[in-house]
């Protein structure tokens, strides 16, 4: 599902490239990537969304070996495999919560799927909230709001970055259930990169949680 | 992608109106231009009927031709009727119709003429039939919808072109026939047979002279040959008190006296195209700025770079749609009231026109112009550093 090998990447103009030491993911298994600001842990989340190109090693995502598509198959491959909970949550103020969920489908060149996105709001129990805009809704809400855009396509693999940014003790840890539920109903494998201690300290307890330290 | 673009475009109602504004006025004085032009050309081509030459009363060939074609202007005199045959034994004219003008109804022209002149234009009678002795009037399809005149009744002229002259009162009018529309000037003439103007007349300057000879007022020549285009002109400014007139060289001069209004006009809409292009540009431009973590949303949902620049060359695109069909449908209503305006002037009628082909410009001048503000913003789209974005801290 997830490995990289030899994986290194620079950015123009810096010293020395970042390496990550050689990983592979065992099957059924979610990741946590942990690291501080800085450590290339955000770097290895573009790489592994396909928004960096690989520049050194191989990265196998979901099957598909990232350096072997070319920038459009990429393109294709990330909107179809991918499900991703940004830090910014950026949904889209111009637009309703269910124009929101519409965006995946729309960004693939596919009609929009009214039901997939009443299904995933009511999972997540916000199915009256589908003619808010985002402005009008709390924190939790537009965090739930974003990880259902992130499921409309039933992605394979599921990255959260940061997904405790600017959250309380007690909606950090709703935050990882929902992430984990989800992750289990959709059946895909989840992939969180975080340096918050509440969040380490909550996956190292589990065993379906493999830790890259970066 | 129209729909989501729609949304983006109206997510700044306040700009997004100032910039159709902008858009539509450009649009709508470009419109205007293009329909009035063509439409005053159909108009003019319409009435001139295949008159090739306008033979008056020496003076301006404009004012011959404006009094004689168009029945604007007031005639430059009067010329003896023996004219008439002078020209009609040209080999180079085909065909010589005389016009006698000097009174009128309502403001509506009464000319004295033949029956030749109905067939110049080629227009049938809706009601009654062509005058066949002095004194009957056929009415043009204009005259007798305004007069609510019918056939048998009885009218008087007034004397002068113009409302508001000396009545003729002891000497009416009887209508005889109603002409069908054709949307010519024929439809606001009233024709008569030439010998009652001189009746009337005659009357009327009884008491000055006894002896009148019989005079027109202008006579409208068709040729025979283009030759006569050359010869003919020059055979009557020689005759002693005539003046010829050729409608479409007067024409083209009068086309021209009335393109630089027709300039500036244009030269107004296309400087507020250009603004609005401007408008539209630093628009977009903010609006790539404003909306950057929603496109690189959208690249990281799987949008080509290609689909997020289409993007917002679909917004430039729709909002110049919508400013092109507000700007045709102001432009013609703008030729509508300047239609109406004319008609109550009683003045030049404009040519019917459907969709003008110069009008398809309008459509086209405003997706290039949508086109070309958005190039530079739908760049910056294609090049957004998504990855940057999606890290940058809340």
């Amino acid at each position: 599902m997830l490995a990289w090998r030899d994986l290194a990447y620079q950015y123009p103009g810096a010293d020395k490239p970042i390496r990550y030491t050689d990983f592979a993911l065992a099957p059924g298994k979610h990741l946590l990537l942990r690291g501080a600001s800085g450590s290339g842990k955000s770097t290895l989340l573009a790489l592994l969304a396909g928004l960096l190109r690989v520049q050194q090693g191989e990265l196998e995502v979901a099957g598909a070996e990232l350096t072997r598509l070319s920038p459009r198959a990429l393109d294709a491959w990330r909107g179809a495999t991918l499900g991703v909970v940004p830090q910014r949550l950026h949904l889209s103020e111009a637009l309703t919560v269910a124009e929101n969920l519409a965006l995946p489908a729309l960004a693939a060149g596919q009609g929009a799927d009214p039901a997939r996105a009443a299904d995933l709001l009511a999972a997540l129990d916000m199915a009256e909230l589908a003619s808010r805009r985002p402005h009008q809704l709390s924190v939790g809400q537009a965090q739930r709001v974003a990880l259902a855009r992130a499921l409309m396509r039933r992605p394979r693999l599921l990255l959260a970055d940061e997904p405790s940014a600017s959250l309380d003790d007690e909606h950090t840890l709703h935050m990882l259930a929902l992430l984990l539920d989800a992750a289990a109903r959709e059946g895909c494998t989840l992939v969180i990169a975080s340096h918050d201690a509440r969040v380490v300290e909550a996956l190292s307890a589990r065993d379906d949680v493999a830790e890259v330290v970066l | 992608m129209i729909r989501l673009a729609w949304r983006y475009l109206w997510s700044s109602p306040l700009t997004t109106a100032l910039n159709l504004l902008l858009l539509t006025l450009g649009l709508a004085a470009v419109t205007f231009v293009l329909r009035a032009s063509a439409q005053v050309e159909a108009g003019l081509k319409r009435d001139l009927a295949g008159i090739d030459l306008v033979v008056g009363a020496k003076g301006s060939p404009m004012q011959i031709m404006l009094a004689g074609v168009f029945h604007l202007d007031a005639p430059t005199g009067n010329i003896p009727l023996a004219t008439l045959d002078l020209l009609k034994a040209q080999p180079l004219v085909a065909q010589a119709v005389p016009l006698s003008l000097g009174d009128s109804f309502r403001g509506y022209r009464i000319a004295g003429t033949t029956p030749d002149y109905l067939d110049l234009y080629g227009v049938k009678m809706s009601l009654g039939a062509v005058w066949t002795q002095p004194m009957q009037a056929v009415l043009g399809a204009e005259v007798a919808r305004t007069s609510g005149l019918k056939l048998g009744d009885r009218f008087a002229g007034s004397h002068g072109l113009a409302e508001g002259g000396g009545g003729h009162g002891e000497q009416p009018f009887e209508v005889v026939g109603v002409l069908a529309e054709s949307g010519s000037v024929l439809d606001r003439l009233v024709l008569t047979d030439l010998a009652s103007v001189w009746e009337v007349h005659e009357d009327h300057h009884a008491t000055h002279d006894e002896e009148q000879p019989k005079e027109i007022t202008l006579a409208l020549v068709r040729y025979r040959s283009p030759l006569a285009a050359v010869m003919l002109p020059r055979w009557v400014n020689a005759q002693d008190g005539l003046q010829s007139a050729a409608p479409a060289l007067e024409t083209a001069r009068l086309m021209r006296l009335v393109g630089a209004g027709t300039e500036v006009l244009r030269g107004f809409g296309i400087v507020l195209l250009m603004a609005a292009g401007l408008s539209v540009w630093v628009a977009l431009l903010h609006a790539v700025r404003a909306r950057q973590g929603d496109l690189a949303m959208l690249r990281m949902l799987g949008a080509p770079a290609h689909r997020v620049a289409l993007l917002i060359a679909l917004e430039a695109l729709l909002l110049a749609g919508l400013a092109a069909v507000l700007g045709l449908a102001a432009g013609h209503g703008l030729v509508a009231g300047l239609e109406r305006l004319l008609a109550e002037r009683q003045s030049l009628r404009l040519g019917s026109l459907g969709f003008s082909e110069a009008e398809w410009l309008v459509p086209c001048l405003a997706a290039g112009l949508a086109l070309l503000a958005a190039a530079w913003p739908a760049w910056r789209a294609y090049r957004l550093d998504v990855t940057t974005l999606l890290q940058a801290p809340r």
